[in-house]
Protein backbone atom coordinates (compact mmCIF):
# COMPACT_ATOMS: atom_id res chain seq x y z
CA UNK A 1 0.00 0.00 0.00
CA UNK A 2 1.55 3.17 -0.91
CA UNK A 3 2.42 5.63 2.24
CA UNK A 4 3.00 8.81 2.61
CA UNK A 5 4.83 10.64 5.48
CA UNK A 6 3.61 13.87 7.49
CA UNK A 7 6.31 14.96 9.79
CA UNK A 8 4.51 17.33 12.17
CA UNK A 9 5.81 19.54 15.36
CA UNK A 10 4.62 18.64 18.60
CA UNK A 11 4.88 21.36 21.68
CA UNK A 12 6.50 19.75 24.42
CA UNK A 13 3.70 19.03 26.73
CA UNK A 14 2.21 17.25 23.68
CA UNK A 15 5.11 15.17 23.33
CA UNK A 16 4.71 14.38 26.87
CA UNK A 17 1.15 13.48 26.94
CA UNK A 18 1.04 11.52 23.66
CA UNK A 19 4.10 10.00 24.26
CA UNK A 20 2.91 8.70 27.93
CA UNK A 21 -0.53 7.50 26.60
CA UNK A 22 0.48 5.60 24.17
CA UNK A 23 3.53 3.93 26.29
CA UNK A 24 0.29 3.25 28.83
CA UNK A 25 -1.21 1.30 25.49
CA UNK A 26 2.62 -0.26 24.22
CA UNK A 27 2.44 1.60 21.28
CA UNK A 28 4.24 3.92 19.54
CA UNK A 29 3.50 7.66 19.67
CA UNK A 30 3.27 7.54 15.68
CA UNK A 31 0.72 4.59 16.09
CA UNK A 32 -1.22 6.49 18.78
CA UNK A 33 -1.88 9.50 17.10
CA UNK A 34 -2.60 7.28 13.58
CA UNK A 35 -5.82 5.55 15.48
CA UNK A 36 -6.81 8.52 17.60
CA UNK A 37 -6.89 9.72 14.18
CA UNK A 38 -9.00 7.17 12.48
CA UNK A 39 -11.34 7.08 15.12
CA UNK A 40 -11.87 10.65 15.38
CA UNK A 41 -12.49 10.83 11.40
CA UNK A 42 -15.04 8.25 11.92
CA UNK A 43 -16.98 10.89 13.85
CA UNK A 44 -16.71 14.02 12.29
CA UNK A 45 -19.83 14.88 9.84
CA UNK A 46 -19.29 16.36 6.51
CA UNK A 47 -20.25 17.01 3.42
CA UNK A 48 -20.73 14.43 0.64
CA UNK A 49 -18.59 15.67 -2.38
CA UNK A 50 -21.21 14.44 -4.95
CA UNK A 51 -23.33 17.62 -4.10
CA UNK A 52 -20.02 19.47 -6.03
CA UNK A 53 -20.48 17.74 -9.41
CA UNK A 54 -22.11 18.80 -12.07
CA UNK A 55 -26.17 18.44 -12.76
CA UNK A 56 -26.04 15.52 -15.14
CA UNK A 57 -29.47 15.15 -16.65
CA UNK A 58 -31.74 11.79 -14.91
CA UNK A 59 -34.36 11.42 -16.86
CA UNK A 60 -37.48 10.15 -15.22
CA UNK A 61 -37.37 6.62 -16.63
CA UNK A 62 -33.79 5.65 -16.03
CA UNK A 63 -34.49 6.95 -12.25
CA UNK A 64 -37.47 5.05 -11.50
CA UNK A 65 -38.39 2.01 -14.43
CA UNK A 66 -36.75 -1.51 -13.09
CA UNK A 67 -36.36 -2.37 -16.48
CA UNK A 68 -34.46 0.65 -18.29
CA UNK A 69 -31.67 -1.24 -18.47
CA UNK A 70 -32.66 -4.30 -19.89
CA UNK A 71 -34.26 -1.85 -22.58
CA UNK A 72 -30.77 0.01 -22.45
CA UNK A 73 -28.67 -2.92 -23.37
CA UNK A 74 -31.02 -4.56 -25.81
CA UNK A 75 -31.16 -1.47 -27.74
CA UNK A 76 -27.49 -1.17 -27.69
CA UNK A 77 -27.23 -4.39 -29.97
CA UNK B 1 -25.30 6.08 12.34
CA UNK B 2 -24.78 3.56 9.84
CA UNK B 3 -26.80 4.09 6.33
CA UNK B 4 -27.30 1.20 3.71
CA UNK B 5 -27.44 3.31 -0.22
CA UNK B 6 -29.52 1.51 -2.33
CA UNK B 7 -29.21 2.67 -6.39
CA UNK B 8 -32.60 4.64 -5.96
CA UNK B 9 -30.65 6.74 -3.02
CA UNK B 10 -27.56 7.29 -5.09
CA UNK B 11 -29.37 8.66 -8.02
CA UNK B 12 -31.50 10.63 -6.09
CA UNK B 13 -29.28 13.48 -5.91
CA UNK B 14 -30.33 14.08 -9.72
CA UNK B 15 -33.39 13.33 -9.66
CA UNK B 16 -35.94 15.50 -11.25
CA UNK B 17 -38.68 15.52 -8.30
CA UNK B 18 -37.65 18.06 -5.85
CA UNK B 19 -38.86 16.21 -3.22
CA UNK B 20 -36.55 13.27 -3.82
CA UNK B 21 -33.85 15.60 -4.05
CA UNK B 22 -34.14 17.42 -0.63
CA UNK B 23 -34.38 13.36 0.76
CA UNK B 24 -31.23 13.08 -0.55
CA UNK B 25 -29.17 16.68 0.14
CA UNK B 26 -30.40 15.70 3.90
CA UNK B 27 -28.37 13.22 4.33
CA UNK B 28 -25.68 14.07 2.13
CA UNK B 29 -25.38 17.70 3.91
CA UNK B 30 -24.92 16.26 7.34
CA UNK B 31 -24.54 12.46 6.81
CA UNK B 32 -22.45 10.32 8.53
CA UNK B 33 -20.18 9.15 5.96
CA UNK B 34 -19.76 7.16 4.04
CA UNK B 35 -22.67 5.56 2.80
CA UNK B 36 -22.61 1.60 2.94
CA UNK B 37 -23.40 0.21 -0.77
CA UNK B 38 -22.34 -2.68 -2.95
CA UNK B 39 -20.25 -2.08 -5.86
CA UNK B 40 -23.39 -3.43 -7.95
CA UNK B 41 -25.23 -0.32 -6.91
CA UNK B 42 -22.68 1.90 -7.81
CA UNK B 43 -22.02 0.62 -11.26
CA UNK B 44 -26.28 0.82 -11.83
CA UNK B 45 -26.34 4.82 -11.03
CA UNK B 46 -24.00 4.79 -13.21
CA UNK B 47 -25.42 3.31 -16.13
CA UNK B 48 -28.79 4.87 -15.38
CA UNK B 49 -27.40 7.86 -14.95
CA UNK B 50 -25.01 7.56 -18.19
CA UNK B 51 -21.94 8.36 -16.14
CA UNK B 52 -19.24 5.30 -16.11
CA UNK B 53 -17.34 7.73 -14.12
CA UNK B 54 -19.51 7.67 -11.15
CA UNK B 55 -18.48 4.63 -9.00
CA UNK B 56 -15.09 5.18 -8.99
CA UNK B 57 -15.80 9.07 -8.52
CA UNK B 58 -18.30 8.41 -5.71
CA UNK B 59 -15.30 5.43 -3.80
CA UNK B 60 -12.71 7.96 -4.58
CA UNK B 61 -14.20 10.91 -3.05
CA UNK B 62 -15.19 8.89 -0.20
CA UNK B 63 -18.94 9.39 -0.28
CA UNK B 64 -19.77 5.86 -0.28
CA UNK B 65 -17.58 2.46 0.47
CA UNK B 66 -18.55 -1.20 -1.34
CA UNK B 67 -18.25 -3.26 1.58
CA UNK B 68 -19.83 -6.10 -0.35
CA UNK B 69 -17.58 -8.88 -2.49
CA UNK B 70 -20.28 -11.15 -4.63
CA UNK B 71 -17.29 -13.79 -4.47
CA UNK B 72 -17.61 -13.98 -0.37
CA UNK B 73 -21.29 -14.15 0.16
CA UNK B 74 -21.95 -15.94 -3.66
CA UNK B 75 -23.99 -18.64 -1.84
CA UNK B 76 -26.02 -16.18 -0.03
CA UNK B 77 -27.35 -13.90 -2.70
CA UNK B 78 -27.87 -17.05 -4.50
CA UNK B 79 -30.49 -18.06 -1.86
CA UNK B 80 -32.01 -14.73 -1.71
CA UNK B 81 -32.16 -14.43 -5.59
CA UNK B 82 -34.15 -17.85 -5.73
CA UNK B 83 -36.13 -16.98 -2.89
CA UNK B 84 -37.46 -13.74 -4.78
CA UNK B 85 -37.64 -14.93 -8.24
CA UNK B 86 -41.31 -14.55 -8.57
CA UNK B 87 -40.49 -10.41 -7.81
CA UNK B 88 -37.26 -10.41 -9.99
CA UNK B 89 -34.96 -9.71 -7.60
CA UNK B 90 -31.95 -8.47 -8.88
CA UNK B 91 -28.58 -8.40 -7.68
CA UNK B 92 -27.98 -4.81 -6.61
CA UNK B 93 -31.32 -5.86 -4.51
CA UNK B 94 -29.92 -9.43 -2.91
CA UNK B 95 -26.58 -7.19 -2.14
CA UNK B 96 -28.53 -4.39 -0.36
CA UNK B 97 -30.56 -7.27 1.60
CA UNK B 98 -27.26 -9.25 2.78
CA UNK B 99 -25.64 -5.92 3.40
CA UNK B 100 -28.62 -5.68 6.27
CA UNK B 101 -28.34 -8.97 7.82
CA UNK B 102 -24.34 -7.98 8.17
CA UNK B 103 -25.06 -4.53 9.61
CA UNK B 104 -28.40 -4.90 11.60
CA UNK B 105 -28.44 -1.69 12.99
CA UNK B 106 -28.36 0.18 9.80
CA UNK B 107 -31.01 1.55 7.75
CA UNK B 108 -31.67 1.23 4.10
CA UNK B 109 -31.61 4.45 2.44
CA UNK B 110 -33.97 3.42 -1.04
CA UNK B 111 -36.84 4.30 -3.32
CA UNK B 112 -37.98 0.91 -4.04
CA UNK B 113 -41.16 0.67 -1.07
CA UNK B 114 -43.08 -1.95 -3.55
CA UNK B 115 -39.84 -4.78 -3.39
CA UNK B 116 -37.92 -3.26 -0.10
CA UNK B 117 -41.30 -3.66 1.70
CA UNK B 118 -41.96 -7.32 0.79
CA UNK B 119 -38.11 -8.68 1.44
CA UNK B 120 -36.57 -10.00 4.53
CA UNK B 121 -33.67 -11.26 5.87
CA UNK B 122 -32.50 -14.85 5.83
CA UNK B 123 -33.76 -15.48 9.13
CA UNK B 124 -37.07 -13.43 8.72
CA UNK B 125 -36.31 -10.10 9.86
CA UNK B 126 -37.77 -7.03 8.80
CA UNK B 127 -35.04 -4.37 6.65
CA UNK B 128 -35.20 -1.04 8.58
CA UNK B 129 -35.99 1.10 5.74
CA UNK B 130 -36.21 5.12 4.74
CA UNK B 131 -38.14 5.41 1.72
CA UNK B 132 -38.19 8.67 0.91
CA UNK B 133 -40.81 10.82 -0.75
CA UNK B 134 -42.16 9.24 -3.92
Amino acid sequence: MPQRIYPIRLSRQDRLLFGRAAKAQKKTIAQFLREAGRKHAGNVKRRAACLDYPDWPLSEEAERDKDYLVRKFKGQK
Amino acid sequence: MTYIADTGFILARWSKSPARRRWAYRYLENGSLPFVTAEAALIEAGFRLDKPELAPRLLADGDYVASLRIADYSEDLLWLLHKYADRRMDLVDACIVKLFELLPDAIILTTDVKDFSIYRTRSGGRLRCDFGPD
